[in-house]
């Protein structure tokens, strides 16, 4: 055999072995576990701030094989109660070969976009919210690409769950309305609660605002007491979630 | 030029292409089938092509190795093996999704590096055959000529001489 034939033979053996050892180096970290994307277990942390409902849930990306992690893309798609959506798109890059990074990914509504009923049921009950996260991404020059999806139901705590108005009572010149509830929300709640009475041909007859705090997990039980200058008909109660400037109104009647 | 060509070194050569590229391989398949369950779903046929582009690829080894180096005949025979084994391969990649479910995440992976790599491996292992006949043409253009020179010698001497024809004559 000609040593050109020969050269050219060691030469093609060389590249399959350089691909072959390029996939093992490859498939291998994954086999043994050194590869891995794993949810952060606090689940969601919500937070209604600046007239924004936003959510944030975490993802820890360990690449601890020998190769890099290249055009890595999470896609995420938020959706409660059908009317509730959110969808967005985070592009977290590159995570370099023995790199462990914690990826945040948040996505956030302007509460202007939400439906009023929907407003209402969130601030009032807890719901089921479900989180659909696509990511992709490939190593280096696109030797392997990957997909992964994985969908999640995490819990939304309402801030005034199982509120409870009573009836409008009246007596000494005093209009009164109990209001009780239960802060299921992560964070504290600052609300004012604001109660307006009418007599019976709707003419305001007197009416109050009152600011309070809750903290998390804490019962609240308060009457609101308003002087009259007649007897009422029926109270308008507007509860208004301070940071997130969220409100809704309820009728309560003598 | 005219001896007898044995068949016995492309039998071989079938066989251990066919060992590789047949039973090696759907014996991987096999393998990972029964032993990663969650795995089954990844392979669609996958076994036949296995056996039949695989055993396309043994026979046109056999082939190749039956000529010899600087014929056209071979040069042709080994671009269609390195052909076939292109084909062997896209032919593996359309009948695998690799998709596998692993604690609730549906995991879906492909390979357009690395199949590119084994395609570009596989053009530069059909280029060989080329560059094989390239070189070895003149070896065997000088081959013919040297056997031709021959025979007409051989010819030449194994010809009577009209000379000595006239000279039996005269006895």
């Amino acid at each position: 055999m000609k040593w050109p034939l020969v050269a050219y033979r060691i030469g093609l053996v060389i590249f399959l072995v350089a691909i072959l050892l390029i996939a093992a180096m490859a498939v291998m970290p994954v086999l043994e576990g050194d590869v891995s994307v794993e949810r952060d277990q606090e689940g969601i942390d919500w937070s209604l701030e600046n007239e924004t409902f936003t959510g944030e849930a975490s993802v820890w990306i360990n690449n601890s094989g020998y190769l890099d992690f290249e055009k890595i893309v999470f896609d995420l798609h938020v959706e409660a109660l059908e009317d509730f959506q959110v969808e967005t798109t985070h592009k977290v890059g590159k995570i370099s070969a023995g790199e462990d990074r914690k990826i945040d990914l948040t996505f956030s509504k302007k509460i202007s976009e939400i439906p009023d009923d929907v407003k209402t049921h969130l601030l009032r009950h807890d719901t089921e919210v479900n989180m659909s996260v696509d990511m992709s991404g490939q190593y280096s020059y696109a030797l392997f690409t990957f997909t992964a999806e994985r969908d999640d139901v995490f819990h939304w705590g309402a801030p005034f769950y199982d509120l409870t108005i009573s009836d409008l009572s009246y007596s000494d010149g005093e209009g009164m309305v109990d209001v009780s509830f239960e802060n299921h929300y992560r964070g504290e709640l600052d609300f004012t609660v604001t109660v307006e009475l009418f007599n019976s041909q709707g003419g305001n007859v007197g009416s109050t605002t009152e600011s309070y705090t809750v903290p998390s997990g804490s019962s609240f039980d308060e009457t609101v007491s308003v002087e009259l200058t007649e007897e009422p008909e029926y109270a308008v109660v507007t509860f208004e979630e301070e940071k997130s400037g969220m409100e809704f109104q309820e009728e309560v009647y003598r | 030029m005219n001896e007898e060509k044995s068949i016995l070194k492309p039998i071989l050569v079938g066989i251990i292409y066919f060992l590789v590229f047949v039973v090696l391989v759907a014996g991987i398949i096999i393998f990972v089938k029964s032993s990663f369950p969650e795995l089954k779903g990844v392979f669609h046929g996958t076994l036949t092509y296995v056996v039949l582009l695989g055993s396309l690829v043994a026979v046109m080894a056999a082939v190749t190795s039956y000529f010899d180096k600087g014929t056209k005949t071979r040069m042709f025979f080994g671009l269609s093996k390195a052909g076939s084994m292109i084909l062997f391969h896209l032919g593996i990649y359309h009948s695998m999704d690799i998709t596998i479910e692993r604690r609730d995440v549906m995991i879906g992976v492909d390979y357009p590096g690395m199949r590119s790599l084994v395609i570009l491996l596989l053009v530069l292992y059909a280029a060989y055959f080329v560059f094989e006949y390239l070189l070895h043409k003149g070896e065997k253009e000088e081959e013919i000529e040297t056997y031709e020179e021959t025979r007409t010698r051989r010819e030449r001497i194994s010809e009577p001489s009209e000379v000595r024809d006239d000279q039996s004559q005269w006895k």
